[in-house]
């Protein structure tokens, strides 16, 4: 059958490439790249008390810059390349062109659009972890932070589940997108380095209302549209999973965010935007690991638990376990992301059907994969147990690898610089760290406050003290 | 993978890439989803929420965010199918849910769509692509228009009364419209050209709201009398996301990444630019003034009148279009709707009807003039072309002016029955003290925590202030200190 000539292949568009699949592939990393660039750097900016806005966007800002070059550097091929490890690849660089237009590992797409789409999720992983330590993590320290993780824990984690080679994968755990790698990895990594890195000043962890709500929803929108790509990019093909994968993941968030709501309202009497956007992540969060594989019925199923159980350990539990009260979460990464990734990945085990995962894998022992539901439905009930069991030990290998990872980060950074910001700057805020403002819409666009440490590059002149009483006016 | 295969082959042996799924058509189907995704979530839940009075801020983010969520799952329990499934009468399919694998991995379909090409050859919709990806499209669509909605009864409506209208006004008059036009009912069949939802979307929502904003009454007094964007910037930021997304609304109609939505997209573009410049021109001739609200109203009304048309006119067309989308709906909004005292009693807070209303009419008889025969001939199921044209084309005029009846007529009708009914149980507008407060009754939040260090606005705090630009204060029976205050004249 002669091709079109549409479908012709050329040096540029070499018979391995598929134009459908590559532009997809690039589409859905941009989509994930918007999720954290403005997604969450406005999110974090908006979310905190107004004197943190400019930190904790930056260090989201900072991150995902930091990860992408260390990702070119050496990132990927530890994560995706040869075996130097049962759970590491060998690191090397990913820069010379001869590398980067080579067929990638999977799919008809070239080496450089996987390269890209891999390293916006790294980068959204550690910009998840700084959702934990907003606030008074010293930003030298978040400075070292970010290279040291990604380096020894993101790429460790991602090679064992994700690479063909690693050995999680090998056993046969279903991680669709993330749930494991990304979520539940970032949740107990954020958590860990929370308890090391200390809580926030107390005024601060006892008033902390959100300085603009109105741009939290735009990044919270974003967020959740972004994840079309998040999930849909995963099977690395334009194909009938990516569409359902996509489909999957909004029904889940919308279920979550409406049992959310209603437990909200029974509960507390007034539907709140914040616990709106708060069940919306744990749905996406829940649904990642299991988007292409599972029933549309399904994703309603995990929607209801993620939108109830994330909701239940954050207003409830939180305040009888003196662990989690100890531990400074000032935007609970810890249940929506460790708590409903964890989840999201035993529910994968539930429901996983065997066709879909045969359609997503498409590797020629993919019966190995199959949801407890399944199994007990075929049959095959301890083909279902020995993959619930799989799901469970990824988890516990996730956990522990980052407990353990992270502590010995953070005991290591601060061996070089402290870990919390000084008094002095806990006190002042942006200010004092960064010498900007997020906000200068007094008078006539002046700052709120006198400037007590300027920003000499980027400051056009000095203003005076202005009162805040008897003078803000709002237009 | 099989290291011997071609990306493209007739023989291509994978069981997610069948034979019928042609991977650009795929891909760009869910990019214009997502794309028209992101004109709701955030697109309209930011300009809502900062083109309103701060009081109503996180209440109008809120009506629109619900309603994204909650559209999702009526579409696939019952309303997906009920749009586009299999025939129940001829201007309502049989609702079914879309929720399992064997039904959403196979082609996409549009089962009613089936019609006569030639004396013994049939044809039916049937895109090169999942049925998911077709449901999730959609879906997109559903949401917008009960969002559209939204934009006339925000300000007061009781927040349980909107969580309760949502699923049955999709269900009883969103399906009833998709279904006629481009499920496979009778006026799809007829010939009615609705290219991608100007009558379907926007003079459904608007008239839609317009009633809504009837029946559940007025904002308070002094919200009417003043009512300023808390966040022009933000308004902004929301409306480039409506605009570009709209790339993916009438992008995406097609189900196919080929000729006719390219020229979609170029239409799009073309007709909201030139309806932005001549509202702002208006509005500078007028009001001495060019106003950047103004601005983006115009955007609003080009990129609405255009979209029954989107695929099927000309480029000049659609300059045409645009002239006419940036006049026609100015004089409605600014002109005639201080004549009309009925319009007058009606409080319609974001003025949908004239934006959307107007503009989707507009839009809807244009494309019955302006369309043209070999574009027409791309995507539609009959001979068809605009009266400009000659022909057959007055028939098309008269048909774009029936089914504009129909929609309006079947929206007074639905939207009305529905408050109605849900009155019985729900009072459809906030009690007086909820409406004197605002966010912080409604939901116990506030949009903004600016002042001190970071804290919502305390009067006890933060001092009284009078200016020229804000309302003069008083002493609030409401002050709280610890949670805000918005204040009351």
């Amino acid at each position: 059958m002669e091709l079109p000539s549409n479908l012709i292949p050329d040096e540029a568009s070499p018979e391995w490439m598929n134009k459908g699949d590559n532009a997809w592939q690039l589409t859905t990393a941009t989509l994930v790249g918007l999720q954290t660039i403005p997604g969450l750097v406005i999110l974090y900016g908006s979310m905190v008390k107004r004197k943190w806005a400019i930190n904790s966007a930056f260090m989201a800002f900072y991150a995902f810059a930091m990860v992408l070059v260390c990702w070119v550097g050496w990132g990927f091929r530890m994560s995706f390349g040869d075996k130097l490890v049962f759970f590491l690849g060998k690191p090397g660089v990913a820069l010379d062109e001869k590398f980067l237009l080579k067929r990638a590992f999977a799919g008809y797409l070239p080496t450089a659009t996987m390269v890209f789409f891999q390293s916006v999720f790294a980068a959204i992983t550690v910009v998840l972890i700084a959702g934990s330590l907003l606030g008074r993590m010293n930003f030298r320290a978040w400075i070292l932070f970010v290279p040291l993780w990604f380096t020894f824990s993101y790429t460790i984690a991602a090679f064992s589940i994700w690479c063909p080679q690693g050995w999680l994968a090998k056993l046969g755990v279903i991680d669709f997108a993330g749930g494991f790698v990304i979520h539940l990895s970032a949740g107990v990594a954020g958590f860990t380095a929370a308890f090391w890195v200390g809580p926030r000043a107390e005024k601060d962890r006892r008033n902390c209302p959100p300085n603009n709500v109105i741009l939290m929803l735009a990044g919270a929108g974003l967020l959740w549209m972004g994840w079309s790509g998040f999930n849909g990019g995963a099977p690395f093909v334009a194909s009938t999973i990516s569409g359902l994968a996509i489909l999957n993941t909004h029904v889940c968030t919308a279920t979550s965010i409406l049992t959310w709501l209603l437990l909200d309202s029974l509960f507390f009497g007034k539907p709140s935007v914040l616990g709106a956007i708060q069940g919306m992540i744990t749905g996406l969060v829940c649904i990642t690991p299991a988007a292409g594989v599972v029933q549309c019925w399904a994703a309603i199923i995990m929607g209801i638990i993620s939108g109830s159980v994330p909701w239940y350990t954050m207003m409830v539990l939180h305040n009888k376990v003196k662990l989690l009260k100890l531990v400074d979460d000032p935007i609970a990464i810890f249940h929506t992301h460790a708590i409903a990734g964890g989840l999201g990945g035993i529910l994968t085990g539930f429901f996983a059907v065997p066709k879909l995962c045969r359609l997503f894998y498409m590797v020629t022992d993919w019966e190995k994969y199959l949801g407890l539901v399944y199994g007990l439905q075929n049959g095959r009930t301890p083909a279902g147990f020995k993959q619930m069991g799989i799901q469970i030990a990824a988890m516990g290998f996730v956990i522990v690898l980052n407990v353990v990872v992270t502590s010995i980060i953070c005991w290591f950074i601060g061996l070089i610089v402290p870990l919390r910001m000084s008094d002095e700057e806990l006190e002042n805020g942006d200010d004092a760290v960064h010498g900007e403002e997020a906000f200068a819409l007094w008078h006539e666009g002046e700052r709120l406050v006198g400037r007590r440490h300027n920003n000499k590059v980027y400051d056009t002149h000095e203003f005076s003290f202005v009162e805040s009483k008897g003078e803000v006016q709002m237009v | 993978m099989d290291a011997n295969q071609i990306a493209y082959t007739a023989n291509e042996r994978a069981p997610a890439v069948p034979q019928w799924l042609n991977k650009g058509d795929n891909a760009w189907q869910m990019t214009a989803s997502t794309l028209v995704g992101i004109q709701s979530m955030p697109g309209l839940v930011i300009l809502y929420a900062s083109i309103v009075k701060k009081k109503w801020a996180v209440n109008s983010a809120f009506m629109a965010l619900y309603a994204f969520a909650a559209v999702l799952i009526c579409w696939v329990l019952v309303c997906y199918r009920m749009a586009f499934g299999d025939e129940l009468l001829p201007f309502w399919g049989k609702g079914a849910p879309a929720l399992g694998q064997k039904y959403l991995v196979i082609r996409a379909r549009v089962p009613e769509s089936r019609h006569r090409v030639t004396t013994d050859r049939y044809e039916t919709t049937v895109p090169f692509f999942p049925m998911a990806s077709l449901v999730y499209f959609q879906f997109t669509f559903a949401a917008i228009t009960l969002i559209l909605l939204a934009g006339s009864v925000l300000g007061r409506m009781n927040i349980k009364a909107w969580m309760a209208f949502v699923p049955l006004w999709l269900i009883f008059s969103y399906t009833v419209g998709a279904f006629s036009l481009w499920g496979g009912g009778f006026l799809y069949h007829w010939g009615v050209i609705d290219y991608s939802g100007g009558y379907v979307i926007h003079l459904s929502s608007g008239i839609a709201g317009l009633t809504a904003a009837y029946w559940v009454g007025p904002r308070l007094k002094s919200d009417r009398e003043r009512f300023p964007p808390n966040n022009v910037l933000l308004m902004l930021a929301g409306a480039g996301l409506l605009w570009m997304g709209w790339s993916g609304f009438n992008g995406g109609a097609p189900y196919a990444a080929n000729i006719d939505s390219s020229i979609a997209v170029l239409n799009t573009n073309v007709c909201a630019a030139t309806s932005l410049l001549v509202w702002t021109s208006l509005d500078v001739v007028f009001f001495g003034k060019p106003s950047v609200i103004g601005a983006v109203q115009g955007m609003m009304t080009g990129l609405v009148c255009i979209t029954p048309g989107a695929g099927l006119v000309q480029p000049w067309a659609a300059i045409v279009m645009g002239m006419l989308s940036g006049s026609i709906p100015w004089v409605s909004m600014m002109i005639l709707h201080k004549k009309c005292s009925w319009l007058q009693q009606v409080d319609d807070t974001l003025g949908v009807f004239h934006t959307h209303a107007v503009a989707g009419l507009l839009g809807g008889l244009l494309t019955g003039l302006l369309a043209e025969p070999d574009l027409c001939r791309l995507i539609l199921p009959t001979e068809t072309r605009g009266a400009v044209y000659g022909g057959n084309g007055g028939v098309q005029f008269v048909k774009q002016i029936v089914a504009a009846l129909f929609v309006i007529a079947w929206n007074v009708a639905s939207t009305t029955i529905i408050l109605l009914v849900i009155r019985l149980f729900i009072p459809l507008r906030m009690p007086d003290n909820q409406l004197e407060i605002g966010d912080d009754a409604v939901h116990g939040e506030e949009a903004y925590a600016l002042w001190g260090d970071g804290e919502k606005y305390d009067p006890t705090k933060h001092g009284w202030h009078t200016s020229s630009y804000s309302e003069v204060t008083a002493s609030s029976r409401f002050v709280d200190g610890a949670r805000g205050v918005t204040i009351s004249l």
